[in-house]
C-alpha cells in the first residue's frame, strides 16, 4: 500500500508538473506517510505476534487440560496395556518380589529405564526384609542394566545377585531341614538360578570374560537342560575362547531342542561343521 | 561511518525526478521501510517455525509407549488401540466381541458381554453403560452383537435373552425385539437384520418381521450360526455363515444371489454335517468367518478370529480380494477378533480384537474413501490439531491487520498534488 502510494506520487511527478512545486510536496507527504505508518506496521505486527504466541499457549494448554493427552487415563498400546496391569499388580500386592520384578521388566521393555532404576529402588526398600522377594527384583536389574549396555555394573550386579541367590537356597533348605524336611536344591525355583546365572553370563560374555560365562552357563544349564538358547551361548562362549570342539558340541545340543535355531547354524558353520 | 546500504540505494519502483536525480531523504526512508519489512518477515517466519517445534515437541510426547512406526507389510497401517476407559482392572475392556460406529464418530463396544462402552475417536471414553444381567426389563443375558442407527440409538443382539435391545445413547431402554438366538445385527435406513442361529430376520423400525429366512443346516439356503451380518451398498444384504465357513450374499427380498467359496458344494455333496468339525475341507479359505462391514469402497470386509486376520471381498462375486493381518499381541496384531466396522468419514476400520481385550483402528488400503476429508478428520482426532487452530488464528491475526492496515489508509486524506 505504501509503496503503491509512493509509486503513484513519484509517478505523478514526471515530466508534466512544476518539480520545484512537486518536490516539495512529495518530501512532505513521504514523510508524513512513513512518520504515521512505519512505527505502527511494526509495533502491530509486534502486538499480533504477541497474540499468536499466547493464543498459541493457551491452546496448547487448554488442550492438554482437556485431553490429557500427556498423562493418558486409559492405555493406548499393547506396551501401555501391558504397564498398566503390571502396576496394578505392585498397587495390589506391592509384597510380591514378582510382581516388582515384571514391573521393572516392562518398564525395561519400553525403554522406560530412568523410571524402571526408580522402581528398582522403591522396591528394594519395600522388600528389604526378604531375601527371597529381592532375589527376582535383583534378576530384573541384572536384565535393565543389560537393556541399558551397562556391563560392567550389569557384571558386578550378576555378582552380587549370585550370592543372593545362594543365601537364599540355603535358607530355604536349612529352615527345610529344621522341619526334617530334606529338599533338593534343584527343585527350588530352576527358573530363578537360570535367571540370574544367564544374566551374569550375558554380561560376563559381554566383558569377554569367556571362562566366567561359560562357568555361569553350566549352573544355569545343570538347571534348565532343556533350553537351546543356553546351550547356544555356551557354544558360542566356546567358540569365542577357541574351543571349537565344545563349541561345536554345544551348537549341536541347541538344533537337537530347536532344529530351526538360526543363530545355532551359522555357530556350527563357524565352528567348522555343517549340521 | 555512514551505513553502507544507504551508499547503494535500492531505487527499484522510484522514478527520478526531472534533473534525473532521487531524492537522498526518500531514498533513506524508503530503504528504512523495507528493513522492516525483512524484520517482519523474520518475525513471521520464527513464529512459524515455533509452531513447528511447538507442534513437534506435543506429538513426540504425546505418541503412545510403544506405538507400531509405519505400515504392515502386507499394507496395513495401525492408528491406535483401546484397552479401556481407566487403568484400574475393571475399567478395562473384557473381550469385546463386537463393535459399532455412530453418525457423529462414537464408537461403541461390547465388554465383558454385558457392559457398553463409547469412546472417542481419540479413544477416550464417552459413556459406560453397565447393564444388569438377568431376565427383568432394563436387563441383559449376553449381548453378542451390536450396532447403532442413524439417530445413533444402539441395536444390542442378546444371544441370551434371544433379543434385540433398542437402547438410547445414555442407555434408556426404547424397545426390543423377539430373536432367538440373535447373534449379530446390522441397521441399515429404517431395515434391521438379525442373525440368529438359524437363520436371517429382518425387522422394521417398530419390530415387525419383514422377511424370514433360513433354517439351521448346511444346504444352499440354510446357515448355521452365522455371526457376521452387513449391508452393501448395492442394497444386498451379506451374511458370514460362520460354522458353514462359507459367506452369501441376499438381495433386499431374500433371494440368495451367491454362496463363495463355490467349492462349498463339494462340502456339501460330500454331506457334512452343519455345527460338525469340517476337519479335512480344505475347499474354504475361512476357518470361521464372522462380524463383517463394508467399506466406501463397495468392499464387503469380514474378521475371521481363527485366520487371525480381516478378508476382503469383492461384494459381486464374493471372491476374496486381500488378507490384512497376523497373530499375535502387539498392536497391529490380532487374537481371534470377532467384530468389525467402517468410519466413512475417518476412512477407517475399528476391529474387536477380542483375546487381546481391545479395539484396535486400522487404515486398509483400497477402502476408498475420501482421502482429504478423511486425513483432516483424523488430524483433528489427535493431536495434530493442536496446529491447526494456532495456524488458523495466525492467518486470522494477519488478515486483521492487513484489513486494519488497509482501513486506516482509506480514511487518511489522500494527498493530491495540485496539476
Amino acid at each position: 500500500m505504501y509503496l503503491a502510494n509512493l509509486s503513484e506520487i513519484t509517478g505523478s511527478l514526471t515530466g508534466r508538473e512544476n518539480p520545484t512545486l512537486m518536490s516539495e510536496q512529495r518530501s512532505e507527504v513521504v514523510e508524513e506517510d512513513v512518520v504515521q505508518q512505519e512505527p505502527d506496521l511494526l509495533s502491530s505486527a509486534l502486538r499480533y505476534a504477541i497474540f499468536f504466541v499466547i493464543a498459541f499457549a493457551l491452546t496448547g494448554v487448554l488442550y492438554l487440560v482437556v485431553t490429557n493427552v500427556l498423562d493418558p487415563s486409559a492405555p493406548r498400546t499393547a506396551a501401555e496395556a501391558q504397564l498398566v496391569v503390571v502396576r496394578n499388580a505392585v498397587k495390589t500386592n506391592p509384597n510380591s518380589g514378582a510382581n516388582w520384578a515384571d514391573f521393572i521388566r516392562a518398564l525395561t521393555g519400553v525403554k522406560q529405564y530412568d523410571q524402571a532404576e526408580k522402581e528398582l529402588e522403591n522396591a528394594r526398600r519395600v522388600l528389604k526384609k526378604s531375601d527371597e522377594q529381592r532375589l527376582l527384583i535383583e534378576i530384573a536389574g541384572q536384565e535393565l542394566l543389560l537393556a541399558q549396555q551397562k556391563y560392567q555394573e550389569a557384571y558386578i550386579a550378576g555378582n552380587t545377585a549370585i550370592a543372593l541367590e545362594k543365601k537364599v537356597r540355603e535358607t530355604v533348605v536349612k529352615e527345610a531341614a529344621a522341619k526334617g524336611l530334606r529338599i533338593d536344591p534343584k527343585l527350588l525355583g530352576p527358573e530363578i538360578t537360570t535367571g540370574v546365572y544367564l544374566f551374569h553370563a550375558r554380561a560376563a560374555g559381554a566383558l569377554e570374560k569367556w571362562d566366567e560365562a561359560i562357568d555361569s552357563l553350566d549352573v544355569a544349564i545343570t538347571y534348565t537342560p532343556r533350553a537351546a538358547n543356553l546351550y547356544f551361548l555356551r557354544g558360542d562362549a566356546y567358540l569365542r575362547s577357541g574351543d571349537k570342539k565344545n563349541a561345536t558340541k554345544d551348537f549341536k545340543a541347541a538344533l537337537k531342542f530347536d532344529p530351526q535355531y538360526t543363530a545355532a547354524q551359522v555357530g556350527l558353520e563357524k565352528a567348522g561343521e555343517s549340521k | 561511518m555512514s551505513d553502507p546500504s544507504l551508499e547503494a540505494p535500492d531505487t527499484a519502483g522510484l522514478e527520478p525526478d526531472t534533473t534525473g536525480h532521487y531524492e537522498t531523504e526518500t531514498v533513506t526512508e524508503v530503504v528504512d521501510y523495507r528493513r522492516r519489512h525483512w524484520v517482519l518477515s523474520l518475525v513471521l517466519v520464527l513464529l512459524v517455525l515455533l509452531l513447528g517445534a511447538g507442534a513437534y515437541y506435543v506429538w513426540r510426547v504425546s505418541q503412545p509407549v510403544g506405538a507400531p512406526q509405519g505400515a504392515e507389510a502386507d499394507g496395513m497401517e495401525w492408528i491406535r488401540s483401546i484397552y479401556g476407559w481407566g487403568e484400574l482392572p475393571t475399567q478395562l475392556l473384557v473381550s469385546p466381541t463386537d463393535v459399532a460406529m455412530a453418525p457423529d464418530g462414537t464408537l461403541w463396544t461390547i465388554s465383558s458381554k454385558t457392559t457398553i462402552v463409547g469412546f472417542n475417536p481419540d479413544g477416550s471414553a464417552v459413556r459406560v453403560l453397565p447393564f444388569e444381567r438377568g431376565g427383568q426389563p432394563g436387563q441383559v443375558g449376553s449381548i453378542e452383537g451390536l450396532d447403532v442407527d442413524e439417530a445413533g440409538n444402539l441395536y444390542l443382539a442378546d444371544f441370551g435373552l434371544g433379543k434385540v435391545h433398542v437402547v438410547s445413547p445414555t442407555g434408556t431402554f426404547i424397545r426390543e425385539y423377539q430373536a432367538q438366538l440373535a447373534s449379530e445385527v446390522a441397521v441399515e435406513g429404517d431395515r434391521i437384520a438379525v442373525a440368529t442361529l438359524n437363520g436371517i430376520v429382518i425387522y422394521d423400525t417398530q419390530g415387525q418381521v419383514i422377511s424370514q429366512f433360513g433354517t439351521r443346516g448346511n444346504q444352499k439356503d440354510q446357515f448355521d450360526n452365522p455371526h457376521g451380518i452387513a449391508w452393501g451398498a448395492d442394497g444386498n444384504l451379506y451374511v458370514s455363515d460362520t460354522l458353514n465357513r462359507r459367506i452369501k450374499a441376499y438381495s433386499p427380498d431374500g433371494r440368495l444371489i451367491y454362496i463363495a467359496p463355490k467349492s462349498m458344494e463339494t462340502a456339501k455333496r460330500a454331506g457334512v454335517q452343519a455345527g460338525r468339525e469340517m476337519t479335512g475341507t480344505p475347499q474354504t479359505p475361512y476357518q470361521v468367518p464372522s462380524g463383517m462391514t463394508r467399506d466406501a469402497a463397495g468392499r464387503i470386509l469380514l474378521v475371521d478370529p481363527f485366520n487371525f486376520s480381516i478378508m476382503a471381498h469383492d461384494s459381486k462375486t464374493g471372491t476374496i480380494t486381500a488378507s490384512f493381518g497376523e497373530f499375535g499381541s502387539a498392536d497391529g496384531m490380532f487374537a481371534y477378533p470377532t467384530g468389525m466396522d467402517y468410519d466413512t468419514g475417518r476412512d477407517y476400520f475399528v476391529v474387536a480384537d477380542t483375546a487381546n481385550n481391545r479395539l484396535q483402528i486400522v487404515r486398509l488400503p483400497g477402502s476408498g474413501g475420501n482421502a482429504l476429508q478423511s486425513a483432516l478428520r483424523r488430524l483433528l482426532d489427535g493431536p495434530v490439531w493442536l496446529c491447526l487452530f494456532p495456524l488458523g488464528l495466525l492467518v486470522l491475526a494477519l488478515m486483521l491487520w492487513y484489513l486494519k492496515r488497509r482501513w486506516r489508509n482509506r480514511d487518511e486524506p489522500q494527498h493530491e498534488v495540485p496539476k
